[in-house]
């Protein structure tokens, strides 16, 4: 009853025009911002929060968690138009979703993004408030072993991504992981493959390395005099705008993939959306049967990364307010949000 | 020429096995283990030895099983090293020129010299397109861009 009576309380709160109208306020800007290439969530948010200063806390924290979400679905618009990737958690959809759009479907592989991140999401909310408690205490079992596999599981994925080679799969990985050892080890301050420059011993960030990969590598590729540059088709007619129900009806399964690994690796500190959205995309290509459409514009690989990414929205909330532990940058903003208002 | 010797994933592979020599070599300089647990040549160690051997295998399946020769459009490949050499440029004038000033000359070679279009768009996008970055990352998000000695 409690559970009830909080929702109701908090229904009643949120059901106003101000706070509804301070939500779609976020979830534009969240949006706007999060299509930009390499401004993701955190990025987002930390650059919008002075914009909430002069709010009360309740709307200010509406407005927030709709730029959260907005972000987040922002990322797929230009991994489906332009091949690059909005965010680190949006690299999965430009496998499939860039390919959609060339074959003249943008519009139903937009469409299908934003109707994932909505399932996905909305689901994520509902588990967020139903299950957080015992979740949070499952979370803190989690150690480095726990971690460590699941960063083996996300590994293993490059298996059902690796097309018709897999030992240039497998080197691709490596080479990948080269690049994250780059910088200073964390725990014995070593610094590795820096090549004496100040400016390695921070790394190199995921999403640079992406943008790098995939940017650049279209730029080059439209570089070549015997093709005109590519022109994504316009679809005509506003039904071919939207998924189609034979589309809707391919995704069931993505959506429930989408929605699950999403807030199940989102409740888990640290882990990030990144790999959701790997996980959901292998799992969807897995059980699919129709794998060989995978890589070639196959919309159930829109769905399920898109719709892990923004479950793992809730699911990183959960940490965070029934613990007070950050499990993701983002999160870590919003609880400084959080301390500033006083919460 | 023998066939494998035209194959990508022969030179591929042998630099590839180039750097993870290098890898292991440089992990075999850092501590594998403690007491505290893996150190920092832990990793590196491991798959530093697992893409040598990896594309070693890379070589030897070109050099067993050599793929037909592909043919190779020099001029393609030159146009996309050019374009990759003035991207190596805009990156080594941003601490001199800026950021603005970088991207405004590269757009303008890549529209007019690699696209072979008009001055008047290659100048068009490359002063529209460093003004957009700047407005809407100096002046709207108040996002400092890369500044340089000149701008």
């Amino acid at each position: 009853m409690d559970i009830l009576s909080g929702l109701l309380h908090g229904f009643q709160v949120a059901l106003t025009a101000q706070n509804l109208m301070m939500c779609v306020i976020g979830v534009v800007l969240g949006t706007v911002i999060g299509v930009l290439p390499g401004l993701g969530p955190p990025a987002t948010i930390a650059m919008l929060l002075p914009l909430t200063f002069k709010l009360d806390p309740t709307g200010a924290m509406i407005m927030l968690a709709g730029i959260y979400y907005g972000a987040k679905y922002g990322g797929s618009t230009t991994s489906i138009l332009l091949n690059v990737p909005g965010e680190s958690s949006s690299v999965v959809t430009c496998i499939d979703g860039h390919k959609m759009a060339v074959k003249g479907r943008a519009g139903p592989a937009l469409g299908m993004a934003a109707i994932a991140s909505f399932i996905a999401g909305t689901f994520g909310v509902i588990a967020l408030m139903l299950v957080a408690p015992p979740l949070a205490r499952l979370s803190l079992a989690f150690s480095s072993p726990e971690y460590f596999a699941l960063m083996v599981l996300g590994l293993a994925m490059v298996v059902l991504l690796s097309g018709d080679s897999l030992v240039k799969a497998l080197l691709a990985m490596l080479v990948g992981l080269w690049i994250a050892t780059m910088g200073t080890d964390l725990f014995s301050t070593t610094s590795r493959f820096t090549f004496d420059r100040v400016e390695l011993l921070g790394g190199i960030d995921f999403i640079i390395v992406a943008i790098g990969v995939f940017a650049v590598g279209e730029v080059l590729g439209n570089m070549e005099p015997a093709k005109p540059a590519e022109v994504l088709p316009v679809p005509k007619g506003f039904r071919n705008l939207l998924p189609s129900w034979e589309d809707l009806r391919r995704c069931r399964f993505a959506f429930v993939n989408g929605s699950l690994v999403g807030f199940l690796i989102g409740v888990l500190p640290g882990a990030g959306s990144t790999i959701a959205s790997f996980m959901s995309y292998g799992i969807e290509k897995a059980v699919s049967k129709h794998p060989e459409e995978f890589g070639h514009g196959a919309i159930e690989g829109v769905a399920a990364p898109e719709g892990a990414n923004n479950a793992e929205t809730g699911g990183a909330l959960v940490p965070l307010l029934t613990l007070g532990i950050p499990g993701s940058g983002t999160t870590a903003i919003l609880l400084a949000a959080l301390v500033l208002w006083g919460f | 020429m023998k066939p494998f010797l035209r194959s990508g994933d022969f030179w591929s592979g042998l630099a590839l096995a180039a750097l993870g020599t290098y890898i292991v070599v440089q992990a075999r300089g850092w501590t594998y283990a403690s007491e505290e647990g893996p150190g920092a040549g832990f990793f590196p160690l491991w798959y530093g030895s697992l893409m040598v051997v990896l594309s070693l295998f890379l070589v030897a399946s070109s050099v067993l099983k050599p793929a037909k020769p592909g043919e190779i459009r020099w001029r393609d490949v030159s146009r996309a090293l050019v374009c990759w050499a003035a991207f190596t440029a805009s990156v080594a004038l941003m601490p001199v020129l800026g950021f603005a000033i970088s991207f405004a000359l590269l757009a303008w070679f890549i529209v007019k010299v690699m696209c072979g279009e008009g001055h008047g768009t290659a100048l068009a996008v490359a002063i529209g397109g460093a003004a957009l970055f700047y407005g809407l990352f100096e002046l709207a998000l108040d996002v400092s861009l890369p500044r340089g000695l000149l701008f």
